[in-house]
C-alpha cells in the first residue's frame, strides 16, 4: 500500500523510471527477436539443404556407383540420389519452359552427372556441412561440390554480430536503466528524508522503511519489462502481417520471443529495479 | 516518591560527550525513575536536547554508560536499536510532523512502524486524537494547522504507542501561552496515566508553573546551584 501510495507522490520520476528500463527492454528484445528469427531460419535453411554433387566428364557408372555408395556411408547423410545429365538437362527445360529459344541454342547436353546429397534432419549445422562437403569433394570422380556455403558462411557471420551488437546495446542500457532507476528511488528518498527521520525515531526497523522502496522498484523493472515487451510484440504483429502479405508463399515466417527469453528480460528488468534501489538505499542510509 | 525511587528507568554513569573538541555534556551521572516528571533546564547550549538525544541513541556517548529500563545502550547492537526506541515517545519544538500526511496518517505512521494490526490501530488513533482534542481535523494536513495544533498531533503520535517515556524537547517553544498551556496540560496527564516524562525547556514561567524534579545543567554539566533533585510540588 506505501508503495502504490509512493509511486503515485511521484508519477513524475516513476514515469521516467518505468520508460526507461522499457527502451533498454525495447532495444534488447528487438535485436533478441530479429536474433531468433534469423537463427531459426538459418537452422530450417540447414535441415533443408541439399549438397550437389558433380561428377567428372567421362566418369563411368561403376565409379558414380562406388561415389553414390561412399557418400552414403557418410555421417549425417540420409539419401543420395544419382541424376544422369540427360535428367538434369530435362529438369532445366522443364524450368525454362516459357524461354525454349535459350535451351535450342545449347547443341550438346553441357550438364554433368550429379549426385544430390540429403542430409539426416536436425544433425547438420553449418560445420558438419562442410565436413560432409569436404569429404565429397576428396573423392576421385568428384569434380565439385555446391551448397551455398559462400552465403551460409555470411549469414552465420551476420547472426553472430547481430547476437554481438545485441548483447552489448541491450547491456547498457539495462546498466543505465539501473543507474536511472537508483536515481530515482535517491531522488525519492531525498525528497522524503524528513519522513525516513521521523521513521527511525519513532522506532521503525529498517526492513520497514526500506520495503516499500525495494517494492518501487520491483513494480518499475516489471512494469517497464513490460511495456518493452508490448512494443516489441507489437512491432512483431506489425512485421508479420506486413511479411505474410508480401511473401504470400510463407517462407518467412516471424516467430515471436520464446516464453524463455520473455522470462528472462522480465527477470533482468525487475532485477535491474531491485539492483537500482539497493545502490540508492545503500548509500543513502550510509550517510 | 521513595516507591519511585526504588526503581529507576533511565540512569547514567559518568557520561560525557563530545561534538569534536566540544564538549556538550561533561560528567553526568544521575537517575530517573518510572513515573516522574523530570524538568531539564538550563540556558541555551547546556546540552539540554543532547541529554535527550543520548536516551534514545540520537547520539551515541563518547564515554560512560547509559541505561534504559535494564538496557545499557552501549552494548545494544544496530538492529536493536529501532525496539530500543519505542520505548519513548518523543516531541520536537518544531513537531517534525510529515507535511504531506494528513494529521490520522502521521498518528497512524507510529503504529505501522510498531506492527500493530491495521483494526487496532484505527481505533488507537482515534483516541489519542480525541485525547488531544484534534479528532475534528483528522483529515487536515499539518502546515494548514496552527503551531498549538501541531504540537498536539505531535504529542498524540508520541503516545499512540504507549511509551514508557515521553521525550519532550522544547514542546512550548514555538507556541503562544495558551497553547504551550494546553500542551503542559496534556504531557501532565499522560504522566498521571503513568509514564515517565522528561522534559527540556529553558522557559523559566514553565519550571515555576510545573511540577517535578529540576535537573539544571550549565555548560554540559550538572550544575550544583540548583539543586538538582529538587523537588517542585505538583500544582
Amino acid at each position: 500500500m506505501r508503495a502504490l501510495r509512493d509511486i503515485n507522490d511521484n508519477r513524475f520520476l516513476n514515469g521516467v523510471a518505468v520508460l526507461t528500463v522499457a527502451l533498454s527492454v525495447l532495444i534488447a528484445g528487438a535485436f533478441l527477436l530479429i536474433w531468433t528469427n534469423l537463427n531459426h531460419w538459418m537452422t530450417v535453411s540447414e535441415s533443408s539443404i541439399r549438397i550437389m554433387v558433380y561428377l567428372k566428364e567421362g566418369a563411368t557408372e561403376a565409379q558414380s556407383q562406388d561415389t553414390t555408395y561412399r557418400i552414403q556411408g557418410l555421417d549425417g547423410v540420409q539419401k543420395v540420389q544419382f541424376i544422369s545429365k540427360s535428367q538434369a538437362l530435362a529438369t532445366f527445360k522443364a524450368h525454362l519452359k516459357h524461354q525454349p529459344s535459350l535451351i535450342d541454342g545449347l547443341g550438346e547436353n553441357p550438364l554433368p552427372d550429379s549426385l544430390e546429397v540429403e542430409l539426416k534432419n536436425g544433425a547438420v549445422r553449418l560445420n558438419q556441412i562442410e565436413s560432409i562437403a569436404d569429404q565429397i569433394t576428396r573423392m576421385p570422380a568428384v569434380e565439385s561440390v555446391e551448397y551455398g556455403q559462400q552465403w551460409m558462411e555470411r549469414f552465420s557471420n551476420l547472426l553472430n554480430l547481430f547476437r554481438f551488437a545485441g548483447m552489448i546495446l541491450g547491456g547498457i542500457f539495462f546498466i543505465a536503466s539501473g543507474l536511472i532507476v537508483a536515481n530515482t528511488a535517491r531522488l525519492v528518498l531525498y525528497s522524503r528524508r524528513d519522513e525516513v527521520e521521523v521513521m527511525r525515531l519513532v522506532g521503525a526497523t529498517d526492513l520497514f522503511i526500506k520495503a516499500p522502496f525495494y517494492i518501487e522498484g520491483l513494480i518499475q523493472g516489471a512494469s517497464g519489462g513490460g511495456v518493452g515487451l508490448f512494443t516489441v510484440y507489437a512491432a512483431y504483429l506489425f512485421m508479420s502481417s506486413k511479411l505474410t502479405s508480401d511473401l504470400a508463399s510463407g517462407f518467412w515466417q516471424i516467430r515471436f520471443l520464446s516464453i524463455e527469453s520473455i522470462g528472462i528480460i522480465i527477470g533482468c528488468s525487475v532485477g535491474i529495479g531491485l539492483i537500482g534501489c539497493f545502490l540508492s538505499m545503500k548509500q543513502f542510509f550510509r550517510n | 516518591m521513595e516507591e519511585h525511587r526504588s526503581s529507576p528507568i533511565v540512569r547514567m554513569f559518568h557520561v560525557h560527550k563530545n561534538y569534536g573538541i566540544q564538549k556538550s555534556l561533561v560528567d553526568i551521572t544521575l537517575d530517573i525513575y518510572r513515573n516522574e516528571f523530570v524538568i531539564i533546564t538550563g540556558p541555551s547550549g547546556a546540552g539540554k536536547s543532547t541529554f535527550l538525544k543520548l536516551l534514545y541513541l540520537g547520539e551515541p556517548v563518547t564515554q560512560g554508560q547509559v541505561i534504559v529500563d535494564g538496557i545499557n545502550l552501549s552494548r545494544i547492537s544496530r538492529r536493536r536499536v529501532p525496539y530500543l526506541r519505542r520505548n519513548f515517545g518523543i516531541i520536537f519544538q518544531d513537531y517534525k510532523l510529515i507535511p504531506t500526511k494528513t494529521v490520522f496518517n502521521n498518528v497512524v505512521l507510529v503504529l505501522e512502524a510498531m506492527g500493530e494490526k491495521r483494526r487496532l490501530i484505527q481505533k488507537k488513533v482515534h483516541s489519542v486524537l480525541r485525547t488531544v482534542g484534534m479528532e475534528h481535523k483528522q483529515e487536515a494536513f499539518p502546515p494548514s494547522l496552527s503551531g498549538g495544533e501541531q504540537q498536539r498531533v505531535a504529542v498524540a503520535r508520541a503516545i499512540a504507542g504507549s511509551p514508557r517515556i515521553i521525550l519532550a524537547d522544547e514542546p512550548t517553544g514555538s507556541l503562544d501561552p495558551d497553547s504551550a498551556a494546553n500542551i503542559m496540560a496534556l504531557l501532565k496527564g499522560i504522566h498521571q496515566k503513568g509514564a515517565t516524562v522528561i522534559l527540556a525547556t529553558h522557559d523559566r514561567m514553565l519550571i515555576e508553573n510545573t511540577g517535578g524534579r529540576i535537573i539544571h545543567l550549565v555548560q554540559g554539566q550538572l550544575s550544583e546551584n540548583a539543586e538538582d533533585d529538587q523537588i517542585v510540588n505538583t500544582p
